[in-house]
Formats: structure tokens, C-alpha cells, sequence
């Protein structure tokens, strides 16, 4: 019998450039990825969840980025206070950004019992729980994402988007907490026009400013409620650092890469090279 | 016998489908004739009885693709299975490979897009990309509705046909979907 594993969590701290959190979401998909072509005696790797907060960022999903025009771009960019970057996950367009928990959880499918479907589900109800833990009464509707407020008016919590490669997913989710809500004024979000978003600070009393609620408060409730959810694992979070789970020298060009603002092009064929 | 080759042009798909099940048929062996009386000639089923020899059945692959190859087994046809299709969800949109495109076996040549999740479409076979279902572009739904047939999504020039032996046959790939 084979010992369950626990669901291990990343929370990276503060901002963390898109792209370097990319990097690491790629490496540990590679590492499953490697596990399964190598078919090893050696136990298979644990499901990871990376949470944190992206300086602001709009991504585009696989269905969009081909067709986005030079002026849609320069328009995401912000006059530089915003990057672009476009994404191989489901999904429209969106926000990542500060006073938002983004999460990316990197898993395979068959060791949870899961298809494409059923692992889409497991991130709403996981939403829905978190929001549910701040007193917050949240759905899910026939567009995608969790949503709440009254039904027909309803407003735009968390964002989903999943990327499987050989059933290896990434990506997932973005849930505002405290996000500055006009950076989602300036898009069609997710494909839905005159939808409205929203952040957890907005529709509870609680403020992250008081110290009520916490970015690292939601994503460990949001851990929480990915662990008790998953099949074959026992249940637990396990809180692991970023050297836990990765080498990060190999970091350095893609750093260079944020920092130097580089074309999408280039992050196109790197991710295509993968 | 030429004309009858000429006239039949048209029917190439269904000759070709037929022509795979006359291959189960061979194998589970009942008779042939009884089994399709009236819709086919004794010279159809003569005919793909004798190229069924060179004809390669349906491979699956432990990712949910097939790839069916054509009776010269130069050509490939590749999709995704009902099953994983099933699982996939209504299909919004498909992302179709670059034609021209060298591939090796297990190569991401394309994605299938339901409605939160984009999933990576694999190639079973090296070679290159030399057609895509331009249907998926407009239709990206025919992949619910045939994900076997008129689903298809690339046609690869198959560099090394021995790599398809690696692959399951249907019987393998029931037995491994119900796993």
C-alpha cells in the first residue's frame, strides 16, 4: 500500500515577477512530466500548489493570443505599468496582480482520480470554500469563474484557466482579495461583456489593511481546501519554500527576462521549445 | 476492373472504413459475405480483403490519440478518442499545427480548448505536419460529435511506420481505458 502524500504548498512572498513564477510552475510540471516517461519505481512527485502575487500582469488564454493585434497589446501594457504575457492555459483574458492570490496547482490527473473536468470542478468548490471561510456566499454559473452578489447582477470574484499536457495540469486560479478592481475596467474580462469584478475586501467587512484578512490567509485557506478535496492524498498542506521544490539558478535568464520587459515572442517560442 | 476502380473514386472514405472493419472481421473470422450481404459487391470486399494486407488498423495512445494510417502507410491521420473527448467537455476551441512542421513522437502539435481548460494535443508518431482540419477552426464542436471521424485534427507523413507498433490497438486501448 502506498503512503498517501500530502499537497504541497508554495507560497512566495511579496511580488513575484510573472514569468518567474512561470519558471517555476514549468519546472515542476517538467518533473512530472519526467517522472511519467521514465516510469520509475521511484513514488510519483506530490501534487504542488504555487500561490502568490504577480506584479500586474494581463495574460491572455490559448484562444485569444494568436489573434491579439499590436494596439490590443500596447493597450494591456498600460504605458509599462502593466506586462503582457500570453498564456498556454484555457480561458479569456484576466488580471493577475497585487492584492490578488493566484494559484497554480501542478498535479497529474490519474494520481487523483481526476479528467479535465472534475479537476476544473475541484478548483471552483475550492474557491467556493475559501470564499465561504470569509463569510462570502459564491457560485458558479454557465461562464466560467466563481462568482457572487445577487444572481442576474452577479460580479466577478476568481478567474479559472488549466493547461494539461499528458494529463500534467498548470495554471488555475486568481481570486481577488484586495485588487485594485479598475484593472479589470480596462478589459473584456474573460470574453463577457459588461460583467463586473469584484475582491473579497469589497463585498466583506474585512480589510487587508487591518490585518482581518491576508493574502498568505487566503491561499493557505485556498490550500486547504484544494488538500481536503483531492483524491490520494491524506488530506494535509504541506508548506514547503521555493528551494524545496526547485533549483533556482536555473531562474537567471528568465529573470533577466522580466526584467528587461522582453518580447512576447521570445516567451512564445521558449514556451513552445517546452 | 479499372472502370469499377474509377467509379468507386468517390467512395474512398467509406471503402477505406469498410476496409477496417474487414480487418476485424478477418480477425474475429465470421464469414464475410454474411456478415455484409447486400451493401457491398463481392468485388469491394475482394478488393479491400487484398490491400488489407498492407492496411494498418487504429493505434490509440495512453494520451487519448489515435492515428489511423492510409492504405500506403505514408499518411496518418491523427485525433483525439471518444473517451478523451467525453472527458474534455464541450470542445470551444482548437488550436491546429503548423503545417510543414517536423514533429517527433509525443510532440504538443496542438490543443483542445473546452470551456476553463486548454488541453495539449500529442503527436503518436514522428514526421511532419502536412494537413489540419481547417473545420475545427469555424466548428470546433465536431470534435463532440465525431472525435473518430470527421473530427480529425492533422494529417502527419509518417517518417517511420514501425513506430506505430508501440502504440495499442483498440482491444488494448478498452482494456487500458477501463483501468
Amino acid at each position: 500500500m502506498n503512503r498517501l502524500v500530502s499537497l504541497r504548498h508554495l507560497h512566495l512572498p511579496g511580488l513575484t515577477p510573472y514569468l518567474r513564477a512561470s519558471a517555476i510552475q514549468e519546472y515542476l510540471v517538467q518533473v512530472q512530466l519526467d517522472h511519467k516517461a521514465a516510469e520509475p519505481i521511484l513514488p510519483a512527485p506530490s501534487p504542488v500548489l504555487i500561490t502568490f502575487q504577480t506584479t500586474p500582469t494581463y495574460t491572455t488564454g490559448r484562444r485569444e493570443a494568436p489573434y491579439l493585434t499590436v494596439s490590443q497589446i500596447a493597450h494591456l501594457r498600460a504605458d509599462g505599468k502593466a506586462e503582457y504575457h500570453p498564456a498556454l492555459r484555457g480561458g479569456q483574458t484576466t488580471f493577475h496582480g497585487p492584492g490578488q492570490v493566484t494559484a497554480y496547482l501542478v498535479l497529474n490527473l490519474k494520481a487523483h482520480s481526476l479528467d479535465v473536468r472534475s479537476h476544473v470542478k475541484l478548483l471552483e468548490e475550492s474557491t467556493i470554500g475559501t470564499c465561504a471561510h470569509y463569510g462570502l456566499d459564491t457560485f458558479t454559473t454557465s461562464n466560467p469563474g466563481v462568482w457572487t452578489g445577487p444572481r442576474a447582477g452577479e460580479r466577478k470574484l476568481a478567474s479559472l484557466g488549466v493547461h494539461v499536457r499528458k494529463r500534467i495540469t498548470s495554471h488555475g486560479l486568481g481570486i481577488n482579495v484586495g485588487v485594485d478592481l479598475e484593472w479589470f475596467d480596462r478589459i473584456v474580462m474573460c470574453g463577457l461583456k459588461g460583467m463586473r469584478a469584484t475582491n473579497i475586501e469589497r463585498e466583506t467587512e474585512a480589510r487587508v489593511a487591518d490585518g482581518e484578512i491576508s493574502i498568505r490567509g487566503v491561499a493557505d485557506t485556498l490550500a486547504g481546501n484544494v488538500a481536503k478535496r483531492l483524491a490520494g492524498v491524506d488530506g494535509r498542506v504541506e508548506n514547503v519554500a521555493e528551494m524545496d521544490v526547485w533549483p533556482g539558478e536555473a531562474l537567471t535568464e528568465e529573470r533577466d527576462c522580466a526584467d528587461r520587459h522582453c518580447t512576447d515572442r521570445h516567451y512564445a517560442n521558449r514556451n513552445h521549445v517546452l | 476492373m479499372a472502370a469499377i476502380a474509377r467509379l468507386r473514386m468517390p467512395l474512398v472514405t467509406s471503402a477505406r472504413s469498410f476496409s477496417f472493419q474487414t480487418c476485424l472481421d478477418v480477425r474475429l473470422a465470421p464469414p464475410l459475405q454474411a456478415r455484409f450481404p447486400r451493401t457491398f459487391p463481392a468485388s469491394s470486399v475482394a478488393r479491400t480483403f487484398r490491400t488489407s494486407t498492407v492496411f494498418q488498423e487504429k493505434k490509440y495512445t495512453t494520451e487519448h490519440e489515435w492515428i489511423e494510417l492510409s492504405e500506403d502507410g505514408k499518411m496518418g491521420k491523427i485525433g483525439v478518442s471518444v473517451y478523451a473527448a467525453k472527458n474534455l467537455g464541450d470542445v470551444v476551441f482548437v488550436e491546429l499545427p503548423t503545417l510543414d512542421m517536423e514533429v517527433a513522437a509525443g510532440d504538443s502539435i496542438g490543443a483542445v480548448e473546452s470551456v476553463k481548460s486548454a488541453s495539449d494535443i500529442m503527436t503518436p508518431v514522428s514526421g511532419k505536419i502536412v494537413g489540419a482540419n481547417e473545420v475545427l477552426q469555424e466548428k470546433p464542436g465536431t470534435i463532440n460529435k465525431g472525435p473518430e471521424s470527421e473530427g480529425w485534427i492533422a494529417k502527419i507523413e509518417v517518417k517511420d511506420p514501425e513506430e506505430l507498433k508501440e502504440l495499442m490497438d483498440e482491444d488494448a486501448y478498452e482494456k487500458f481505458v477501463a483501468e
